[in-house]
């Protein structure tokens, strides 16, 4: 094995260095959740405010039955493929995400997928929940003092900033003060999902529901329906830059696999599904309207600003486990920068969409499928990979040598068939649906874009990763279906 | 080992050293299994179907 660079023997503390377990595999003694701990963490995750988001902006294309059924329908597959991708090897080998992805892009590669990618992806999540922040303290300012602060105001823009800055307190804390934070905020999130749906039962009838048109729809009904099942998709396969790294703290493959899947759909379902009810009854996709309607001066202002420190609370969990990779794909580039720092430098961007507040709530739905483009196809070479082509063995010190030590090395640290099924994927969904564009080819309204291009980037990972690697006995493939055969 | 980290080398040689001698075969590092798998798949496409039935009614 080749020695540590920068090695450091003295003892760090939990702002300092993230507060992580590192990349290092856990042992048996530290993996502390069973399938009930690790559902309570799925459903603490999947209840957060962005649910509600999700749920308002499906309202855009669709009504009540068939906003159900394209929740239902693209989370189900989203999170299908997503889960098989993320969850599964980092919990057998106690390994976090980025460094158990070594084997199917590289060294090097992963480190272009984190820096682009999972940036870019984890960059808008944060700037949106920040500005929703804004949008909600303003609300609460309107109704209590009697401002006329728009949604695109510069003091929304204001309390986004505010709210990234608490964020980044937050961040550079370390994780034990997200966790204690977030161990009253997701109960109090059920709350107000509980809140919403009684309102809803008391403003609303069923019938008024089911008949209520949807917001802002296109011409074509099948197209509507095929944009909400891919949006919701898309949202399901964005949960991929947090899961790993949360499973490999599961005892078993079983506690990890059914509470992810479980606890993510159903807390899922259940908060988008309020979310589109409020939505359609009150005509506003944006959650922040819905408070101050249902609950009033008092108790929506209460509302509106828990949900405000909620997705503050909620941005420094999402951008931990992000700024963590950075640091993790970097190699020596951003080892010596302090955390606190490389927190600051994260939030840049966001900072800067917060001037942008209506632009982003437009763009929030391109923005996911955008993302989608390229996380589903990355899903399906992770999955070709390591069920297929290893079936499910990987050598876990090899993960961790350098250059060419490591069996991952491939050439230049870059696995090219696993960036070659990334391109392939996200071109191939680009052509049938372009988010940016809103063109799409027919095909779009009968098989949506992130499941097939999932199965592209797998197809186009499995034929390249055999002609490049397989054949040539490059990239520890052959060790892999040695040992099986051993053991047969 | 990963330069990133900001334990030692040693660390990781002791886990490598700790998984190979007494967790091999532990629960924890079981693969999964094709029933899980199956199922996993068959549940999916239920609750995908599960959809489309909504979308019927």
């Amino acid at each position: 094995m080749s020695t540590a660079r920068g090695e450091r023997g003295r003892p760090v503390t939990d702002g300092e260095n993230g507060g992580s377990l590192g990349s290092l595999p856990l042992l048996r003694k530290e993996r502390i959740w069973n399938g009930s701990d690790f559902t309570g963490v799925n459903i603490s995750l999947a209840i957060a405010t962005w649910a509600f988001l999700v749920g308002g902006s499906t309202a855009l294309l669709v009504g009540f039955q068939q906003g159900i059924a394209a929740m239902v329908i693209g989370n189900a597959i989203g999170l299908g493929f997503m889960i098989l991708a993320s969850v599964v090897a980092s919990q057998r080998y106690g390994v976090e995400q980025y460094t158990i992805l070594r084997p199917v892009f590289g060294l090097v590669g992963v480190g272009i997928l984190v820096f682009t990618v999972i940036l870019i992806t984890e960059m808008g999540w944060s700037s949106l929940l920040a500005i929703m922040v804004g949008r909600a303290v303003t609300q609460v300012s309107n109704s209590t003092f009697s401002t006329d602060f728009g949604p695109e105001s510069l003091m929304v823009t204001f309390f986004a900033l505010m709210a990234i800055a608490i964020s980044w307190w937050i961040l550079s804390r370390g994780p034990v003060t997200i966790g204690r934070f977030n161990k009253f905020i997701a109960p109090g999130l059920i709350v107000v999902t509980v809140f919403l749906m009684i309102f809803l039962v008391l403003n609303t009838s069923w019938d008024a529901l089911l008949t209520a048109a949807p917001l802002a729809p296109f011409e074509d009904d099948r197209l509507n329906f095929a944009l909400a099942v891919e949006f919701n998709a898309g949202v399901g396969v964005s949960w991929y830059p947090v899961m790993g790294s949360l499973a490999r703290l599961t005892k078993t493959p079983r506690a990890a696999l059914w509470p992810s899947y479980g606890g993510l759909l159903g807390a899922t379902l259940i908060a988008q599904i309020v979310g589109m009810a409020a939505a359609l009854t009150l005509g506003d996709s944006d959650p922040t309207v819905w408070m101050l309607p249902f609950g009033g001066p008092l108790l929506g202002a209460f509302i509106l600003l828990f949900i405000a420190f909620a997705n503050i609370t909620s941005t420094s969990s999402i951008v931990y486990s992000t700024v963590l990779a950075l640091r993790q794909a970097s190699g020596n580039l951003l080892s010596r920068v302090r955390w606190a720092w490389l927190c600051a430098a994260f939030f840049v961007l966001p900072a800067i969409l917060a001037f942008f507040p209506g632009f982003m709530y437009e763009q929030f739905m391109v923005f996911v499928t955008l993302s989608g483009a390229f996380l589903a196809p990355m899903c399906g070479a992770i999955i070709a990979d390591y069920f297929v082509l290893r079936r499910q063995r990987v050598e876990l010190e090899h993960l961790y040598r350098h250059r060419s030590d490591s069996v991952y090395h491939f050439s230049g640290g870059i696995n090219w068939a696993g960036l070659g099924a990334v391109a392939a994927g996200a071109v191939f969904y680009l052509v049938i649906y372009n988010p940016v564009t809103l063109t799409t080819l027919p095909v779009f309204s009968y098989i949506t874009a992130s499941l097939p291009s999932a199965i592209v980037g797998a197809v186009v990972y499995y034929a390249l990763a055999r002609v490049l690697y397989v054949r040539r006995g490059i990239g520890g493939y052959a060790s892999a279906a040695a040992k099986i055969e051993e053991r047969a | 080992m990963d330069s990133a980290d900001t334990t030692t080398a040693a660390e990781l040689r002791r886990r490598l050293a700790e998984i190979s001698a007494h967790e091999q075969g532990d629960p924890s590092r079981n693969a999964l299994s094709r029933r899980d798998l199956g199922l996993f798949t068959a549940v999916t496409l239920g609750i995908t179907l599960l959809g489309f039935l909504v979308l019927a009614l």
